[in-house]
């Protein structure tokens, strides 16, 4: 299980090298440069080309770009992942604010969508072709297809515009004023757990139902046992398994989700950072942000696999 | 299961149509200047006459009732740069210093220089210098006093960082406690207009060499009639009241609040929602926004900010479009007209100028390459290019309506010209605009109050914007002319003659600055304020009712 764990973790290393290492080469493929972006937005300005290339020394910019690179990756490794280009803030202090948001509002999105979107799946199996099944059926559909600006567009406007029962943006940390930060939450909340319950809702349904045709269940039923013991000691664990898989993959899709949803409800995440930060090409904020982002995933892809072992006590590890 | 669904759809369905609506029911205002285009009539020659001594003030709240409230404003701004430090601000993030930091000088929509934190200013070109007086009994929001020392140390950090104020400029000169003299290398128009704007505005030297430029960044502490509570990059800024303001009774609000919201759609819902969270000011050139609003009852504060234009790769000899003629075929092929009926939204003009008509350098209408089809495919043929040929439309993304650059392109096809089009992102097009493009950029071409600026920004040889556009040689010397004096009509028709006869660009519409507010929205000058200045915090206040 050690070697096991230490051998992940150095294949996850691996990745993020070679994720950093692509992102940071595809941002200087993209046409244009932070640089430009300076000259081009400084309309009163008299900016020359003397300026544009002092800028560029000050940047390390007009390095060759693997020298760039190990300066940069060195740097990271110390904790330091530099200042904005643009804008001129340290990244690694503004990060850790964006990033604590974020997984404010992606853990609890998880949370409930680990919770919500298996107990909606078991329902609608055990209660197959009634009009439960029919009402999860339908509302996993729309869940999985609907957009998520379109759905966060459509939240606004009923809760905030229309009812005025909910804020229509921003983002107050739990500690700073709890009330409102729950108010601030409920609709981006909903609308990133929205995709990971209805495709949890749709696996676990079909899970479920699989097992319930099994032998054993049969046996279990025929051995006069209830339905709620039918249901957790035998149906659950043995369905469980394709559930934790997707919940894997869950995690990765509420990270990239928060790019779309903390756009819309005007949230100061990592995603909108790492938006704002590419709409102006500068390197750096889109360098970090993405390490970071591939960090959680890599990590949470870890996690799940840890956890087949627990569930599964059949999978061996060495 | 059928019915289930279908009751679901029908809802998602009605509310989207409720969504996108353009919500008439929702409470209108009772007063509005919106609806028509802004009268571009008045920006005539900056000014750079004798200075008055007064305050710019708007009409103050009757009695005690207006007092109080917080406005949040949207703006283009990104809010990510640090905004403690003037000297390094820049761009659109220049506004958001403006509830906190204040500037020497300030400067209407129509050019005229009025003395703010400065009392009063003289221009001596002959020796060289400009002199400025500085009012007294001004403290910044750690109480530390403004005075000629604090203005110099700011100035002198200003001329250091480069980029914010003019290069002709090359020290500050104490001449009293409350007296200070620019020294010059020579005389530019453009230097006092500098002065108005926010990125040299006045911070406190001892809170930023006690604290640090890393604290400064972030924490701007001026003279403005509000200080910093919070700032959440890329978030929202929140402003307080000072309550130590050195305008007796100002500023009326209590706070003021900077949001930062990019997506139309949630500015738009944001605007027309009541409550702690309604936005009430909006600063857009979004015609289709701003029509909306107009509809609605908002009130609709437009100032005018040069046309959007079609700029030619007309550097590269090999491109059809170096040819003169080709470029006057472009401009008689255009129907602006019918793009401003389709795609103006009864805000954006039709501009045969590249500078409108409230400028000194806008000519007489003769100076008109207006749509005349015929005149187009005569010159395209004499061009050698008789059957047409094939160019690219890049739009610059944000200012650009796309629909406006397909009806460019659906026109162009009427003489031969098949253009496809392309709409990068920002770092695209800039890419394209630094290292250059193959056919026409569709680009705002900003016309700047001091409009001799707004030729050097695009034409000046010192200028990398505009990489592949061509110039005549003497375009140079034309716009160091235009500098050189302050009445300068004369120079600045010359520089706009060239840009005209040479169909350097070819303008298409005019596009406007429109700060749209809640009708309760009174006071601050919301477009009466040039680019520098935009607006007057300490002026804005709630109506009551």
């Amino acid at each position: 299980m050690a070697s096991y764990i230490i051998r992940r973790i150095i294949y996850a290393f691996i990745i993020i090298i070679l994720v950093s290492l692509a992102v940071f080469l595809l941002v200087r493929m993209l046409p244009g440069d932070p640089i430009e972006m300076i000259v081009a937005q400084n309309t009163l300005a008299d900016f020359g080309p003397e300026y544009y290339e002092q800028l560029e020394r000050e940047y390390g910019l007009d390095r060759p770009v693997p020298v760039q690179y190990a300066d940069w990756f060195i740097k990271v490794l110390r904790g330091d992942f530099g200042k904005s280009i643009l804008h001129n803030y340290d990244i690694g202090k503004d990060m850790r604010s964006r990033l604590t948001v974020t997984l404010m509002l992606g853990l609890t999105a998880f949370v409930i969508s680990f919770i919500a979107g298996p107990l909606l799946g078991i329902i609608s199996a055990i209660r197959r072709g009634k009009m439960i099944d029919g009402v999860v059926t339908v509302l996993a559909n729309v869940g999985i297809t609907a957009p998520t600006f379109w759905v966060g567009i459509l939240l606004i406007f009923l809760f905030g515009v229309k009812l005025g029962i909910l804020p229509l943006y921003g983002y107050t940390l739990p500690w700073k004023d709890f009330g409102l930060s729950i108010r601030q939450s409920i609709m981006p909340v909903f609308v990133i757990a929205l995709g990971p319950i209805a495709s949890s809702a749709r696996q676990t349904r079909s899970s479920v139902i699989e097992v319930l045709g099994e032998d054993y269940i049969r046996t279990a039923w025929a051995k006069g046992l209830k339905e709620k013991a039918v249901i957790f000691r035998h149906v659950l664990k043995n369905s469980m398994m394709p559930v934790v898989t997707l919940q894997g993959t869950m995690l990765r899709l509420i990270v990239g989700g928060s790019v779309i949803v903390e756009t819309v409800f005007v949230i100061p995440g990592l995603g909108k950072m790492m938006v704002d930060a590419m709409l102006s090409n500068d390197y750096p904020v889109i360098q970090a942000a993405t390490l970071v982002m591939t960090f959680v995933v890599v990590i949470s892809s870890l996690v799940v696999d840890l956890l087949y072992g627990w569930i599964d006590p059949r999978i061996q590890y060495e | 299961m059928k019915r289930i669904t279908a009751i679901v759809l029908a809802l998602m369905v009605a509310l989207s149509i409720a969504a996108c609506g353009g919500g008439s029911d929702i409470e209108t205002p009772s007063q509005t200047s919106g609806g028509t285009p802004p009268d571009s009539g008045s920006p005539t020659a900056p000014a750079a006459e004798s200075p008055s001594s007064g305050t710019p003030t708007d009409t103050p709240p009757s009695g005690g009732a207006s007092y109080g409230g917080v406005v949040r404003i949207v703006c283009t701004a990104e809010g990510a740069n640090p905004i403690g430090v003037p000297w390094e601000v820049f761009g659109v993030d220049t506004a958001l210093l403006i509830p906190a930091v204040e500037s020497l000088l300030l400067e209407r929509t129509n050019g005229e220089i009025v003395p703010f934190l400065a009392e009063s200013y003289e221009e001596d070109a002959e020796n060289l210098e400009i002199r400025i007086k500085l009012r007294q009994g001004v403290k910044f929001h750690d109480g530390s006093d403004f005075n000629a020392d604090v203005a110099i140390w700011n100035l002198e950090r200003s001329i250091e960082h480069g980029g914010n104020i003019s290069t002709a400029v090359i020290g500050v000169e104490r001449r009293g406690d409350y007296e200070l003299a620019l020294l010059l290398d020579k005389y530019q128009n453009n230097i006092i207009s500098g002065l108005a704007s926010h990125a040299n505005g006045m911070i406190s030297k001892e809170s930023y060499e006690e604290n640090g430029i890393d604290w400064a960044r972030d924490n701007p502490v001026g003279t403005g009639p509000f200080k910093l509570k919070e700032y959440v990059h890329g978030g929202s800024i929140t402003f307080v009241k000072n309550e130590d303001y050195w305008q007796d009774g100002k500023p009326y609000l209590d706070g003021m609040e900077f949001q930062f919201i990019r997506d139309v759609m949630t500015q738009n819902v944001a605007l027309q929602a009541a409550g702690d969270q309604s936005i009430n000011v909006l600063d857009t050139t979004n015609g289709e926004q701003i029509q909306m609003f107009s509809q609605m009852g908002y009130r609709i504060n437009s100032m005018p900010i040069g046309p959007i234009s079609l700029v030619p790769n007309s550097l590269d000899s090999s491109s059809p479009l170096s040819k003169l003629e080709v470029r006057q075929a472009i401009s008689f092929a255009l129907n602006r007209e019918s793009i401003v009926a389709a795609r103006g939204f009864g805000v954006l003009q039709p501009a045969y100028q590249f500078v409108g008509e409230g400028w000194n350098a806008h000519l007489p209408d003769s100076y008109n390459l207006s749509y005349d089809l015929d005149k187009a495919k005569t010159l395209l043929a004499e061009a050698g290019y008789p059957d047409g040929f094939t160019t690219t439309l890049i739009a610059q993304p944000g200012l650009a309506d796309k629909d406006a650059v397909v009806a460019m392109q659906s026109q162009l096809a009427q003489i031969g010209i098949t253009a496809e089009v392309e709409f990068p992102d920002s770092g695209g097009y800039s890419a394209y605009r630094s290292n250059g493009w193959e056919g026409l950029l569709v680009q705002h071409t900003r016309s700047l109050t001091v409009i001799a600026s707004t030729f050097n920004f695009y034409f000046g040889q010192t200028m990398k914007l505009l990489s592949q556009l061509w110039y005549p040689d003497e375009m140079e010397q034309a716009i160091e002319n235009g500098f050189a004096k302050s009445e300068n009509t004369e120079e600045v028709q010359q520089l706009h003659k060239m840009v005209l006869d040479n169909v350097l660009v070819i303008p298409v519409y005019y596009l406007y600055d429109t700060w749209i507010t809640q009708p309760n929205v009174e006071g601050g000058g919301f477009a009466g304020w040039g680019s520098s200045t935009m607006f007057l915090p300490e002026e804005v206040y709630l109506a009551a009712g």
